[in-house]
């Protein structure tokens, strides 16, 4: 027992993600063994050297006119506790979102109808990318006094495939055209942080942005759209146990 | 069992005696003060001129070559102007002027950064002695350049060869203390020598000398922004340092209240409230001499208030920690004994030597009853140390002259760290270096070794291949060929010391485990006579929580740096017949 505050973490690559992150989960506080020895030994939840298998599902946060709920899969390779290198699937239905009301100026609001969606953008269908995760945050929480979670926090980014519904313009849309599939290439960046359970097991979470370009014939332009999604799955890492260090 | 308290004066800061020179036979008394200007001050160049070689003009008069010379100085251009002093040096006719030349020369040398080599020309002045004009001088410039040195042993050397000289008032009290230091080395040495009245005398000097030791040196706060600028006086309080001595000689001569009164006193002088010099490794020292005191006389809680005295992760914590555990024990607090030894067996302190808490940790559980877990400690213990002991006893009785304990040294250092064999031998090396005079001779070494390769080779060529460089090389070399010899010949000696500690510890783990065998052997007597296991043991009640200051974190197996010290760990299970401890 010791009288440390409850949220404990080391800033193993501190000058990036120290910008990025919260006092409190920075390295504890300078002590004389700093620079002497390693913060944390014998690391309880190892990850350098295994695979990550994620089951997650996926719910985009901040599109006014289409909510996405998609199911996805990543895997993983973890080259060392703070880097790895992913790859990301993920797919499922949009949608329309409670706020997608029309209110024209001659006329009262009303919901948006089926045309109307057809002529902006957001409709996403599918998602692929890569990915490669920094991870320079190794922490536990003491939990009531009763237990600790242990946790990593991560900073994500990679290339990505994303395919959507093309987005009409308005005479094709009230002209009942159903819209085709396009993709785009764009990419993401995201914050993650895992929770361990076991060795082999963790829950994820993460918020990632995902950019990418799209043509809106109503705009007469081709747009930068973000969308935002929130992230949580199961992770599975192979093999069950940690690797021995050397 | 090693006794904590049999430590104290080991720990003592005991310098190399060939490097202190200490000399058993009757000293000289006379200390008197002289008065006499500071010497000039200077901050060494970072780096150095490279103005060509212009060593002044052949057959000109002393004077005028020494100006010619100076002013080499002045421009920075040190190299040169050593050189320039040198050639005076070397010319017989010039000999009105070799003495200042000198003096130069050690300032010049000092400025290059060759420490050492300065030092070789200072010992040529003060060879000399009052004869000398710069003999007073010299002395000052001792000091500053032993402040420059990772330790103060080449400085208390020349100190005790000065010891009747009298000495510059700025320094008077340094020069004070590390009289009474030197005394009280002597003291020591002639103790174990057998020589108790002379032994007494030297003591009785050593509190003498202390005693003289200004209040007012350490008083004044040293600027955080001191720089590079020689000060006349040090870091550190110098008073509270003669008090620690004063303590120390005390424990010595068997005065074990007066020296707790002492430490207690360089206690309340480092306080870090006091306006006074920092001093944070001579408290944390002062404390460690209270606990052990306090241990010796079986105060155990007295003990162990001093230990959580000591600073976390200072110099002598762990050992301070290890200490405790035994503290700990003694009065029954498994948890926090079992807790400390958790700390320094954790992967952090691999390296660290401290068999004997393998020993404890086999006791505690022996006497809780927990045989089964008491001998697997003692079976790691056994495969862990007797092949540290097989080596110690190869090392020790190979026939090989001193100096090969330095090689070996340097040579487990190279080794990889994968190489099981090197880090044996890293783990008995850093054994030898528990010794605080064997640290002390290797640092030594090791800057004379900096200066003789990595200064001086970056030193212009025409310095380098000087008759000036070759002489201070081979005074150098002397000097170093001299400290290898003593520190291998203290290497030596403190790896036998250690060979016949481990000796007697793997006996004692021998012992115990007949002794546990024993106990196993009742009980499954005890169950073929009832027809029934027979129980030993009983689930202990305990509680994790903690007071509101505290936060409990259970340990899982993974060490955080900033826990170190504060695991207690939690005995579940006990004898049977233990009596039944409150829920805490």
């Amino acid at each position: 027992m010791n009288h440390f505050p409850a949220l404990r973490a080391l800033a193993a690559v501190a000058a990036l993600a120290g910008a990025a992150l919260p006092a409190a989960a920075r390295a504890s506080k300078a002590d004389a063994f700093e620079g002497k020895v390693q913060p944390v030994s014998g690391q309880l939840y190892q990850k350098a050297g295994r695979v990550e298998v994620t089951l997650d599902g996926l719910l985009s946060l901040n599109d006014a006119f289409f909510t996405k709920y998609f199911a996805g899969v990543q895997v993983g390779y973890h080259f060392s506790e703070f880097l790895s290198l992913h790859g990301q699937l993920a797919g499922g239905a949009s949608a329309k979102t409670g706020s997608t009301e029309v209110c024209p100026a001659n006329a009262g609001c009303h919901p948006a109808s089926a045309a109307d969606l057809r002529e902006v953008p957001g409709h996403v269908n599918l998602i692929a990318g890569a990915e490669l995760q920094f991870s320079p945050v190794y922490g536990k929480l003491n939990v009531f006094s009763e237990g600790v979670a242990h946790f990593d926090l991560s900073l994500l980014g990679g290339p990505d495939w994303i395919r959507y519904d093309q987005v009409l313009s308005a005479s094709d849309a009230s002209a009942g055209k159903t819209p085709s599939a396009v993709s785009s290439l764009g990419f993401h960046l995201g914050l993650g942080a895992r929770i361990f359970f076991s060795e082999a097991l963790a829950l994820r979470i993460e918020v990632r942005d995902y950019v990418y370009r799209a043509d809106v014939p109503s705009m007469q332009k081709r747009e930068t759209q973000n969308q935002l999604f929130t992230e949580i799955g199961l992770s599975v890492f192979f093999p069950f146990r940690n690797r021995t260090q050397p | 069992m090693r006794l904590a308290a049999a430590a104290l004066l080991l720990a003592a800061a005991l310098p190399a005696r060939a490097q202190l020179g200490i000399d058993l036979s009757a000293p000289p008394k006379k200390d008197k003060p002289a008065e006499k200007k500071p010497p000039q001050q200077g901050t060494p160049a970072p780096g150095v001129s490279l103005r060509p070689l212009d060593l002044g003009k052949k057959g000109s008069g002393a004077k005028e070559r020494l100006e010619a010379a100076k002013r080499l100085g002045d421009d920075k251009a040190y190299e040169t102007a050593a050189l320039a002093y040198d050639q005076i040096l070397r010319e017989p006719a010039l000999a009105d002027g070799h003495e200042e030349a000198r003096y130069q020369l050690v300032k010049v040398l000092e400025r290059l950064g060759l420490h050492y080599s300065a030092l070789v020309e200072l010992d040529r002045i003060l060879e000399r002695g009052q004869g000398s004009k710069y003999f007073h001088t010299a002395m000052e410039w001792v000091f500053y350049v032993g402040k420059r040195l990772k330790n103060e042993q080449p400085l208390l050397s020349r100190v005790a060869r000065l010891a009747g000289e009298s000495f510059p008032p700025a320094y008077q009290d340094r020069y004070l203390y590390l009289l009474a230091k030197y005394q009280f080395e002597r003291g020591r040495a002639l103790q174990e020598a057998g020589r108790a009245s002379e032994a007494r005398s030297s003591f009785d000097e050593a509190r003498r000398l202390a005693s003289r030791v200004r209040k007012e040196a350490g008083a004044a706060a040293i600027p955080a922004s001191a720089g590079d600028l020689p000060a006349a006086g040090e870091e550190g309080d110098t008073y509270a340092k003669a008090r620690f001595v004063d303590g120390l000689v005390l424990y010595a001569e068997g005065d074990q209240a007066g020296a707790a009164e002492s430490f207690k006193e360089v206690v309340r002088l480092t306080n870090p409230k006091r306006n006074r010099r920092v001093d944070p490794a001579l408290r944390e020292l002062a404390f460690l001499q209270l606990a052990r005191i306090h241990y010796e006389n079986r105060q155990n809680r007295y003990a162990i208030f001093y230990y959580d005295k000591m600073p976390w992760g200072g110099e002598s914590w762990l050992e301070g920690l290890w200490e405790a555990s035994y503290a700990h024990y003694r009065i029954g607090d498994y948890e926090k004994a079992l807790g400390n030894l958790l700390t320094l067996q954790s992967p952090y302190f691999k390296e660290e030597y401290f068999p004997e808490s393998y020993i404890l940790k086999a006791i505690i559980y022996y006497e809780n009853c927990r045989y089964p877990e008491s001998r697997a400690i003692l079976e790691d213990f056994s495969g862990m140390f007797e092949p540290v002991y097989d080596e110690l006893q190869a090392l020790t009785t190979r026939a090989q002259p001193a100096t090969a304990f330095f090689d070996l040294i340097e040579e487990a250092e190279k080794r990889p760290d994968t190489d099981p064999q090197a880090r044996l031998m890293r783990k008995i090396m850093k054994l030898a270096f528990t010794d605080e005079n064997i640290k002390r001779l290797s640092e030594s070494i090791g800057e004379i070794e900096d200066e003789l390769g990595r200064k001086m080779g970056a030193l212009r060529p025409e310095f380098r291949h000087s008759a000036l460089a070759k002489d201070l090389q081979g005074k150098l070399q002397e000097e170093r060929k001299a400290l290898v010899e003593e520190g291998g010949r203290r290497a030596r000696q403190k790896l036998e010391y250690e060979r016949d500690q481990l000796r007697g510890l793997l006996a004692q783990a021998l012992r115990i485990k007949i002794e546990v065998s024993r106990k196993e052997r009742e009980a499954l007597e005890g169950s073929l006579a009832t027809g029934s296991q027979p129980e030993i043991l009983r689930d202990l009640k305990f509680s994790t929580a903690v007071s509101d200051e505290h936060l409990y974190w259970p340990y899982e197996g993974e060490y955080w740096r900033d826990e170190l010290g504060t695991y207690a760990y939690t005995l579940t299970k006990g004898c049977k017949d233990r009596p039944q401890r409150a829920a805490r």
